[in-house]
């Protein structure tokens, strides 16, 4: 274990340091006696290094003497009391990972439920930035409305619509009223049937009833005569 | 309907405004003359349409000897007369309406009865087509008659609308 970076860089001691004389000498005892520490740390591992290296052959007589049987060896008894403890840690490890799996849900939930999600994301997300970046053409092009359509039944829609109901509730003898006043029909078919009478024909009668009055008027002058005939206003 | 509608409604869609004051008088020399003429037209329409299906018929009767059949002197004129009483006797004795007499709005009436008989129809037809000059006696009548009208009591009236009141 070194120095701890944590507080050094921050209070480098330093020509611009303004600390207060009581602050440097708490981080100067601070520093001091993290040095020291680590100093006795680095003496214990060398120690307890030479200590199991000068004890690895009494340990081993110990674990495994040479007069006994393998049968009776400690070591066995000490791995058997291993494979006991493995045991018991993995399920001591089971058990605790089963308690945070059970725990993680609620908590989350507890947590979750503490929380406005859409305000954080609306405070936090910078959403125009992410729809920004969504290529939706992409996603359009991507899409095969072919099956899509193909995927509908027009039938069932078109089974499903109330096409009666529609027809009720357009009210046709009211429109079918508005449009035929609208045309004006008998004036249509006067028109239409009696153009050539109304137009051509009418034109030419009544041209030559005038040339018959004409001819008639001349002729009775011609003739010195009054008229007797009647002709009506 | 009131009783007046069902009077005036025919006429009224039948003979415009203008034309209802002499509906029912007797017609002139004009009128006459345009109807004549449009008769003439029909009986020779009539006579062309003959002479073709004839020859169309001698045609499918023999078809290896193609040839425009020649008729025997005289047979035309012959055949337009017969064409032309019959077609005026039938029409007058009928409706009293020649072709011509339907497109100028006239009427053939025996006297004041309106319905020529078969038997007058047939002479005045004969006289007409054999005498067609007689027309001008309307202009001098005072009562616009043609010979025929005056041999036959009959008049030929404007009458548009086919219902009108002959007035004397």
């Amino acid at each position: 274990m070194g120095p701890m970076g944590v507080v050094v860089p921050v209070q480098r001691p330093g020509p611009r340091a303004p600390a207060a004389p009581a602050g440097l000498a708490l981080a100067l005892a601070v520093d001091a006696g993290i040095g020291v520490a680590g100093d006795a740390a680095r003496l214990v591992r060398w120690s307890s290094r030479s200590v199991v290296r000068a004890a690895s052959p009494v340990v081993t007589v110990v674990l495994m003497p040479p007069l006994a049987g393998v049968g009776r060896w400690p070591l066995q008894r000490l791995r058997g009391y291993a494979a006991r403890g493995r045991i018991e840690r993995i399920a001591v490890q089971n058990a605790v990972t089963e308690l945070v799996l059970a725990l993680v849900p609620p908590v989350t939930d507890a947590v979750l439920d503490r929380l406005d999600l859409t305000a954080i994301v609306r405070e936090r997300v910078d959403l125009d930035a992410v729809v920004t970046d969504v290529d939706i053409n992409q996603i359009a092009g991507s899409l095969d409305l072919d099956a899509i359509a193909a995927g509908i039944d027009v039938d069932a829609v078109a089974a499903r619509l109330d096409v009666a109901k529609v027809i009720d509730g357009i009210d046709l003898a009211t429109i079918a009223r508005q449009v035929i006043d609208a045309i004006d029909l008998p004036e249509i078919v006067r028109e239409s049937s009696g153009a050539m009478a109304s137009d051509t024909v009418r034109g030419v009668r009544l041209r030559t009833v005038e040339a018959d009055e004409q001819v008639s008027r001349v002729v009775d002058r011609l003739l010195g005569r009054h008229r007797p005939r009647p002709e009506p206003t | 309907m009131t009783t007046a509608d069902a009077t005036n409604q025919p006429d009224a869609v039948a003979v415009p405004a203008e034309a209802r004051s002499f509906q029912g008088g007797r017609a002139g020399m004009v009128s006459r003359s345009v109807a004549a003429v449009v008769d003439i037209a029909v009986v020779l329409i009539s006579v062309v349409v003959i002479y073709l299906g004839i020859a169309g018929a001698l045609l499918i009767w023999n078809p290896r000897n193609p040839h425009v059949p020649s008729l025997p002197h005289g047979a035309v004129g012959t055949a337009a007369v017969v064409l032309a009483v019959g077609y005026l006797a039938v029409a007058w004795t009928t409706s009293g309406r020649t072709v011509g007499d339907q497109i100028m709005g006239l009427r053939v009436v025996a006297g004041s009865d309106r319905r020529v008989g078969a038997g007058r129809a047939v002479v005045r037809a004969l006289i007409v087509t054999i005498f067609p000059v007689g027309l001008l006696w309307c202009l001098v009548s005072a009562r616009q008659r043609a010979v025929w009208d005056v041999l036959l009591r009959t008049t030929v009236v404007y009458d548009w609308s086919g219902r009108a009141v002959v007035r004397d």
